[in-house]
């Protein structure tokens, strides 16, 4: 609201109506909608918000134990040890809303069974002894469930190099490299929201894994997610 | 509710001091007790109308209207390692039974939850066993993990953080109870054989990065964190580190 004027009385004046009640009847009008032009700076505090959650929101996931999730396949899938790897969001993201999601975790006894690369083409140089981790968004429209990916982050079976390779000619591969296994992974992200308020909904992140060849296996133990959702 | 004023000036009709003051007053109160939620308009309070936090940079802790941030972040240099060493347990250094805790500097901040929240523990650090000279050599395993401290003095080991920090040496089997950094059944494979690694190669293959991202939903009070590691080895140290705490006041 503006600021709020009164008239100037002077002695003798006579006061009329329209001018005693013109404060109070600005006020009136205009205190449903106050604004920063009638607050100082800095004003609200932690208790000004309304109930919990009103400036961002949590949501996780967490496998905390010691068993593991065995996977050799070579397209993404949910880990899942003791329960899929998930943590359930079900909201309706506001525009320019920020999603920031962390996951982390540890790789128990992997099994690099080949870390080289047996043929051409140049391009897939290295692969085999990749693996990968994928955030996986679902969220829905209206209609059937849609899913994104919100990156990729991959590591190394073995400390060896990535570029090498060995053709059918090429003889025996040398230094191979030592695998590594109980390594710890971690990685982050962030996702904006440029829809419409309340069109979509965010229904789940999944933590998925793949190999680049199929005769490795990647197992992973203690594994979570932490989504933070940053409303405004 | 916006403030409505109880009386009525009319041309013509003597003005009297009830009818003022009884305006002035509900003015007044309305001012200084009753501007609720509805009363302010939407969409219009900007971050510079949120109470300004204040910044404590001698532990680095920012606090401010809806959480705390706090954390460091060290270089590789060697002044920056933080040591520690299995000689605190005496004639037990490498015992897998025998836990004992070393906290890591730089890693503990206190955190006093002024209300129920949500805590995110952001670690990253890198850490190097070298191998014992006097006690035996094993790639022993030295098990890193959060904890906490909570207001009754109990400390809980975080175990969506559970690491390992493992000895560097050149061997060809991992001791009984201990996690094989190589995974398998014990044996790494061919060690400087015609297709297995050089020894070398192998000491730094155990040589390890150890992140994780730890949350905690925790009610009010006071925390003591610290990433701790229990050393089976006679000196390791952490070098690179990251740390950050984030507190989400629910």
């Amino acid at each position: 609201m503006p600021i709020v004027k009164t008239s100037l009385l002077q002695d003798g004046d006579t006061p009329v109506a329209a001018t005693l009640n013109q404060p109070y009847d600005d006020v009136a009008t205009a205190s449903a909608t106050i604004d920063n032009t009638n607050t100082r700076d800095n004003w609200i505090t932690r208790f000004h918000f309304a109930g919990n959650n009103a400036c961002n929101d949590l949501y996780t996931f967490k496998y905390q134990g010691t068993a593991d999730f065995a996977t050799n396949s070579t397209s993404y899938t949910t880990i899942n040890v003791a329960g899929l790897s998930e943590a359930v969001l079900n909201y309706a993201p506001s525009t320019n809303e920020i999603l920031r999601v962390e996951s982390s975790g540890i790789v128990s006894a992997c099994t690099p069974t080949i870390s080289w690369d047996v043929a051409l083409p140049l391009a897939d140089r290295g692969k085999p002894n990749y693996y990968a981790f994928q955030l996986l968004l679902t969220y829905n429209d209206g209609g059937p469930s849609a899913t994104v990916s919100l990156g990729e982050w991959g590591y190394s079976f073995t400390t060896a190099s990535s570029v090498r390779y060995v053709s059918a000619s090429a003889g025996v591969m040398k230094n191979t490299g030592a695998p590594i296994s109980w390594q710890t992974f971690q990685f982050s992200t962030t996702l904006r929201y440029d829809g419409v308020s309340g069109v979509r909904t965010y229904e789940k992140i999944s933590l998925q894994a793949k190999v680049y060849d199929a005769a490795n296996t990647l197992r992973v133990s203690r594994n979570n997610i932490v989504a933070v959702r940053a409303k405004h | 509710m916006a403030y409505v004023k109880p009386n009525t000036f009319v041309n013509g009709t003597p003005l009297t001091a009830d009818d003022l003051n009884g305006n002035d007053e509900a003015l007044k109160t309305y001012v200084n007790q009753e501007i609720v939620q509805g009363d302010l308009d939407n969409n219009h309070f900007k971050t510079q109308d949120i109470q300004v936090g204040d910044y404590d940079p001698i532990v680095n802790s920012y606090t401010f209207a809806t959480g705390i941030d706090t954390g460091l972040a060290n270089g590789r240099d060697p002044i920056d390692r933080s040591y520690f060493t299995s000689n605190i347990k005496a004639s037990r250094q490498t015992d897998n039974n025998l836990l004992v805790w070393l906290t890591m500097p730089e890693t503990a901040p206190h955190l006093i939850l002024e209300q129920d929240a949500e805590v995110i523990i952001t670690v990253g650090s890198a850490w190097a066993c070298t191998e014992n000279d006097v006690e035996p050599v094993g790639f022993w395993d030295s098990d890193v993990y959060l904890t906490y401290i909570n207001v009754n003095d109990l400390r809980t080991l975080s175990n969506q953080t559970y690491s390992y920090a493992f000895e560097e040496a050149v061997l060809t089997n991992t001791p009984a109870g201990n996690k094989n950094p190589f995974g398998g059944a014990g044996l790494i494979p061919d060690v400087g054989g015609a297709e297995g690694p050089a020894g070398a190669t192998v000491a730094f293959a155990v040589r390890r990065w150890i992140g994780f991202t730890a949350h905690f939903s925790l009610t009010a009070g006071s925390y003591r964190f610290a990433v701790v590691v229990n050393p089976k080895v006679q000196r390791g140290f952490a070098s690179a580190r990251v740390f950050k705490a984030e507190v989400f006041y629910k």
